[in-house]
């Protein structure tokens, strides 16, 4: 594509004219100076951007992601989120557990590669740069996250539960069985919250975005997985997390409180977070209640895959009334 | 009741701490029954490409680590000999952990390649957490090992 013909493209795919010259980047090193009004030539295509993706974490302002620019392909025009190369590594919480993690785009392009067409994966392609720099170039999902969805609902707990988690729970159980599809492929998807699963307006799917982080450690790879996936049925369960020092919110200040909590029934890896949501709600089935109470202080005996997980989890259905499909 | 002509013991070994506890254990017993043979193994697991991008970086890590295990297997037959066990009785392998493997998988190939009675191995003592996130050896080779004694020294 020439020049002349990539600023006809900007304006017909924007509405708005490209003032000067463009500046077109095949080498995407240097991505803090790739800006908007940049365009990326790429895989034979050129892309042009209009920003970067910013990132928050429930609540807090919004971060932008310098490596990850939304852009548009001016071919198509269609929207894209394109992921640079970013090599980091860092020093995760999970819990009170440290591990070290690696970004990695040449995993996140594997994976894009083995899920293609998995309607519980985010969708698009990866490609090289002119310096060999792995670059995915994501579909949009016009969409919300389960962490946002949830937020939305502003019903009691008790209404929520027999109205709308009924509904919810399938999605849930399927997004759990995509993470075992995963581990069968020998991946680990590294990053599961509950703002990286979302709700695909257009296709009603729920996908898992977000898999570029790496470990290294010798036994189980998939325990990460487990715990992100103990969280995620946790928070849609509940509604939200609830913590200990919710518990005594109604008191007048310095009343001490009696609880029926006990330490066993908060997270393994949170010490404020109560698992044991039964106490709390006396209508949540024995069922799933076993399900949460198996991330909690109280386990004896871990689950050692996603598979065990899912075959408690379809247990729960017939106590939500919910018909088991396929 | 006949007795084995030869008992056959794999002992994962490391550099941890609880792996020499293991191999004292070990030692200990051993050098008192003549119809025990030893073989000390140690895993070295090669980096993920996601972790490690740079092929030259990986071929310097798997270096060093090889280096290393080989000298921590010496070091380790020689605390045998140290005890009376023979060195006849006493043998020495490394043994690759290629990705998506994990060390467990890699004991239980080597096991299923060779004749072994028992399997020795040291606890690493993790918190319930930290066995959730990073997983577990010892209780992967009690899970999944068969037609074997395995033992895990606290």
């Amino acid at each position: 594509m020439s020049e002349s013909r990539i600023k006809e493209r900007i304006q017909e795919v924007t509405g708005r004219p490209h003032p000067g010259k463009v500046r077109i980047f095949a080498d995407t090193s240097k991505f803090m100076d790739i800006s908007a009004g940049d365009v990326i030539r790429v895989g034979g295509r050129h892309y042009y951007i209009y920003g970067e993706e910013t990132e928050g974490r429930f609540g807090l302002d919004e971060q932008p992601k310098f490596w990850v620019k939304r852009a548009r392909d001016l071919e198509t025009g269609q929207r894209k989120i394109m992921k640079l190369a970013f090599f980091e590594s860092f020093t995760m919480d999970l819990g009170d557990v440290r591990v070290e993690c690696f970004r990695s785009p040449r995993k996140e392009a594997r994976i894009l590669g083995k899920t293609r067409s998995d309607p519980s994966f985010m969708q698009g392609i990866s490609t090289e740069d002119d310096a060999g720099n792995v670059v995915r170039i994501l579909d949009r999902i016009n969409g919300i996250s389960i962490y946002g969805y949830l937020q939305g609902h502003k019903a009691s707990h008790e209404e929520y539960f027999h109205q709308e988690f009924p509904r919810l729970f399938p999605f849930v159980v399927s997004s759990v069985r995509a993470i075992a599809r995963l581990h069968g492929a020998h991946e680990v998807h590294g990053d599961i919250r509950n703002d990286h699963l979302w709700l695909d307006r257009d296709t009603g799917d729920w996908r898992w975005i977000d898999f570029d982080y790496a470990y290294e450690w010798t036994e189980n790879p998939f325990g990460v997985d487990l715990y992100g996936l103990g969280n995620v049925l946790l928070f849609t369960a509940g509604n939200g997390f609830f913590n200990l020092m919710d518990m005594s919110a109604c008191l007048p200040p310095g009343t001490p409180g009696n609880t029926c909590l006990e330490p066993e029934d908060f997270s393994l890896f949170f010490a404020h977070r109560v698992m044991n949501l039964r106490k709390l709600f006396p209508y949540i089935p024995e069922s799933l209640n076993r399900v949460l109470m198996r991330f909690s202080h109280k386990v004896e005996v871990l689950y050692a895959d996603v598979g065990e997980l899912i075959a408690d989890l379809e247990e729960c259905l017939p106590d939500l009334g919910i018909r088991q499909q396929g | 009741m006949e007795c084995p002509q030869d008992h056959v013991i794999l002992v994962a070994v490391d550099q941890s701490e609880n792996s020499c506890r293991a191999v004292d254990y070990l030692a200990r017993w051993a050098a008192c029954y003549e119809a025990v043979r030893i073989v000390l193994v140690n895993v070295v697991k090669e980096p993920s490409e996601d972790v490690l991008p740079d092929k030259d970086e990986r071929d310097r890590y798997m270096g060093e680590k090889l280096e290393a295990g080989k000298a921590l297997l010496a070091k380790v037959q020689g605390t045998l000999e140290s005890v009376g066990v023979p060195s006849s009785r006493v043998a020495t392998k490394t043994l690759l952990c290629v990705p998506p493997a994990t060390i467990s998988d890699t004991l239980l190939e080597e096991k299923a390649s060779d004749a072994y009675d028992t399997i020795v191995l040291g606890r690493r003592g993790m918190s319930k957490r930290e066995e959730y996130i990073f997983g577990s050896v010892a209780t992967s080779l009690i899970r999944e090992a068969s037609d074997v004694s395995v033992w895990v020294v606290a």
